[in-house]
């Protein structure tokens, strides 16, 4: 869910939650690293579980856009995790490797499962990264592009290393974003509950009737 | 660092085994049959005492070697660079011994504070900065806890002398003392670093496992070199990003200091980076003995096969202990203390997730209020099928044991405690972390920045001490959680879960009826664990309405299980589904359960 309130300056502000998925090692969270801190390491410790990062950006000079991150774990066995983070997703990046043509059917596979499982209005970005390893290239352009295309997701090659298209790909996806519909619900309350309050039942409109 | 080959010359061993052992166990063949991995010892010393190391000519060397040239042609014949380089490496030297932790070498670290700030490493050579402590807090925090060690480490050897153990030559002792209170306290304290590596592996019962099954390892990780399990291309794809920054596991290219890679200097590593990806530089001894700790337990263990943060924990093995030693430690934290917490399905780490979840409702409602949410922002009634998301970051607390987590000496501390006094330990340190966290977490206003928080509060724990008190102080503190209550939460969970699984829609006709649902709720009452339905007089501060005692709880003296929500189990008793019991009641009643569990399938 977005969270987007007018202020009394006209600035919009939203904040969505997007989450990475794909294969181990293919550079999810070096793509995060880069987009929220602008570094990269060569050699970056596995993921265990998830880790949550947030960035802000400003989409043009009246909107900002916070995104919330989850980065999220590679191997198969975490994937039954997945529904967790994705279930409120307003947004999920899917990561290959163009150097692992593996690692493009691993991709398609997530853009399935979101596809089928997720949030019907989620925005889904393909990303072909390690552009860098151009020379070992193993999955084309073209290749990639024309799956994206028919799959109707925003598409990026980038690199985490030199950073290329790493900006780019996280504007993309915040212009896709529906922000009118979101600067529309200008609710005082801020978004979910008041959590001072002790556990209670889930309400109707967040049981989708998933146990999992 | 130097590397000492367990092999003394091409037919001579001298590792550290029983004597009764050596006659037994080697019969010289290398099998990649089954039956041959799991062939054991039959005549073995009763006694788990070491003694001096006695020269034992065996064919040991030989058949790795002969073995080394098999593998060499049949990964060429299969194009598998990388294990070729491997087995050229670990021809000579086909065993990994933590050279740089004999206690000589220690100084070396100590003393040296590396080129620039951020690369100043501590002495295990992991960096001393962080993006959450200065290098001035860590030296600030060195200089005290350094004499700390010291004062300890005399207390140590007193105690050891005083139980009467000799010392190997380089100075660690034996054997360790019998579980005592005294030990323990002595344990939780902190074991001397650099005994460190033999008290896991005494404590967790190592010796058992390498006396049982002498040579199996080194079998399974040839075998493991010659046909590679399914795994063993995870296995490769984490081995150079385990402890990347450590000193012992970074590239031989790196430690050579020509290219620094500094958190936040960005410029410099994009420029180098390529050159250091292409270049052929050997692996660090530590990353092959890695590679072949990890194929081997995939092989052993395939229920679990590899599993992103084993990587990590045998990395850390790696660092205090000889390779077959982390190998089977890491089969005894695997089967024994986090059973099925790696295994495909994540299962045993989902069960102590819901666990570790109930403790925290329980123990820190405060904390509760925040992170018991989901996405949504709602807490949800089945806490226990549907796991809130703060479990995507606690589960990897447990996975990895806090690695990564806390900072490293804060981990060997936990491990200390862990190896000592078994799971329940991780449980007591995640409840410390969500209490000394309690006020960040609840001044949080935003759902999602709890998640936040939550990973960043362990990372300032630095003070390992102030962590390990605040865990075992008798006020507030959680030494009071019983491995027993752990237990029997954690077959309450796994009943739950499985039980919702695999039959949810008749679910209240199937418990008690097939007998085998150990927290029926007729089996729970009879045997007490749930009061029964009129019994509520030691719960007046129940609120059926929302769940919750309003009373502070008591680990010890009440043991609750949590009201889960679910209206298909335990139905009846859905307001009332905690028990209380003591510590010896647990035992008791969990026995009762089983009678009645007989019974009932007689």
């Amino acid at each position: 869910m977005a969270g987007a309130r007018d202020s009394s300056s006209g600035t919009r502000f939203a904040q969505f939650k997007l989450v990475l998925l794909g294969e181990s090692a293919v550079g999810k969270s070096s793509l995060v690293l880069r987009f929220v801190k602008d570094q990269f390491d060569d050699y970056r410790e596995s993921t265990i579980g998830a880790a949550f990062l947030t960035q802000t950006i400003g989409l043009d000079e009246s909107t900002t856009i916070k995104f919330e991150i989850w980065d999220t774990a590679g191997q198969e066995r975490y994937k039954s995790l997945a529904p967790m983070y994705y279930r409120n997703a307003n947004c999920a990046v899917v990561v290959y490797d163009i150097t692992q043509a593996s690692s493009l059917d691993k991709a398609k596979s997530w853009v399935k499962e979101l596809q089928r499982q997720a949030n019907e209005n989620i925005i889904i970005a393909l990303a072909g990264n390690k552009l860098d390893l151009n020379a070992k290239r193993q999955v084309e352009t073209s290749v990639a592009d024309a799956y994206a295309r028919e799959s109707g997701l925003l598409f990026f090659e980038t690199s985490a290393k030199t950073g290329e298209n790493v900006t780019e790909l996280f504007t993309a996806i915040a212009k896709r974003l529906p922000l009118e519909t979101a600067s529309t619900r200008t609710r005082a309350a801020p978004k979910g509950v008041d959590l001072s309050r002790p556990s209670r039942r889930a309400p109707a409109q967040s049981n989708n009737g998933c146990t999992c | 660092m130097e590397v000492i080959g367990l092999y003394q010359s091409e037919d001579t061993i001298i590792p550290r085994v029983p004597p009764g052992d050596y006659a037994v166990a080697h019969d010289g063949s290398l099998s990649s049959g089954s039956s041959g991995i799991l062939a054991s010892a039959q005549n073995r010393g009763s006694s788990g005492m070491y003694h001096e190391p006695i020269p034992v000519p065996i064919g040991k060397a030989n058949i790795s070697k002969n073995n080394q040239s098999s593998i060499l042609s049949s990964s060429t014949s299969s194009g598998n660079l990388k294990f070729l380089s491997t087995s050229t490496a670990s021809k000579s030297h086909p065993l990994f011994v933590p050279g740089s932790f004999a206690s000589s070498n220690w100084s070396n670290f100590r003393s040296s504070p590396g080129t620039s700030a951020a690369n100043a490493r501590d002495r295990y050579g992991f960096r001393k900065q962080s993006q959450y402590i200065t290098l001035q807090e860590y030296d600030d925090w060195w200089a005290r806890y350094d004499k700390y060690c010291q004062r300890r480490h005399v207390k140590w050897e007193a105690l050891i002398e005083d139980c009467g153990i000799p010392f190997d030559e380089e100075g660690v002792p034996i054997t360790f003392p019998p579980k005592s209170k005294k030990v323990k306290r002595y344990v939780r304290k902190g074991i001397p670093a650099e005994w460190r590596g033999a008290a896991w592996f005494w404590y967790a019962r190592g010796h058992d496992y390498l006396r049982d099954n002498y040579g199996l390892y080194d079998r399974l990780w040839q075998q493991g070199m010659v046909s590679p399990p399914p795994d063993s291309e995870l296995i490769e794809r984490d081995l150079h990003r385990t402890f990347p920054d450590n000193i012992h596991f970074r590239n031989a290219e790196w430690q050579n200091g020509s290219v620094p890679s500094t958190p936040g200097s960005t410029g410099s590593s994009k420029s180098t980076a390529s050159s250091r990806r292409n270049s052929n530089v050997p692996e660090m001894p530590v990353v092959q003995a890695l590679r072949r700790v990890l194929l081997a337990f995939s092989l052993y263990v395939p229920k679990t096969g590899y599993c992103q943060s084993l990587n990590f924990v045998a990395g850390l093995l790696l660092l205090f202990m000889e390779e077959e030693k982390a190998f089977w430690m890491l089969v005894i934290i695997t089967q024994k203390y986090l059973p099925g917490m790696h295994e495909i399905n994540l299962e045993g780490a989902n069960i102590d997730q819901g666990v570790l979840m109930m403790c925290v409702k329980e123990s820190l409602p405060t904390v509760w209020n925040k992170i018991g949410a989901g996405l949504d922002g709602f807490h949800h009634d089945d806490m226990i099928m549907r796991l809130p998301p703060i479990t995507l970051c606690t589960a990897a607390w447990f996975m990895s044991g806090f690695i990564g987590v806390l900072p490293i000496e804060s981990v060997v501390r936990v491990w200390d405690c862990f190896f000592y006094d078994d799971s329940k330990v991780f449980f007591r340190i995640a409840l410390t972390i969500f209490k000394l966290g309690e006020s960040q977490v609840d001044s949080v206003r935003d759902p999602m920045e709890v998640f936040q928080v939550v990973q960043t509060v362990p990372k300032h724990l630095l003070d390992a001490n102030v962590l390990i008190q605040a865990c075992f102080r008798r006020r507030n503190g959680f030494g009071h959680i019983s491995q027993d209550e752990i237990n029997e939460r954690r077959k309450f969970v796994a009943e739950k879960r499985r039980h919702n699984t695999s039959s949810a829609a008749d679910a209240s006709v199937s418990l008690g009826a097939k007998g085998g649902v150990v927290l029926s709720s007729s089996a729970l009452e009879s045997s007490g664990y749930l009061p029964r339905t009129n019994n509520s007089s030691r719960y007046k501060h129940y609120d059926a309405i929302t769940g919750t005692y309003h009373s502070k709880s008591n680990f010890g003296k009440r043991m609750q299980l949590l009201r889960m929500g679910s209206t298909n189990m335990l139905s009846l008793h859905a307001r009332n589904d905690y028990f209380g019991t003591s510590h010896s009641q647990a035992k008791e009643h969990s026995a009762a359960v089983e009678r009645n569990n007989t019974t009932k399938e007689e």
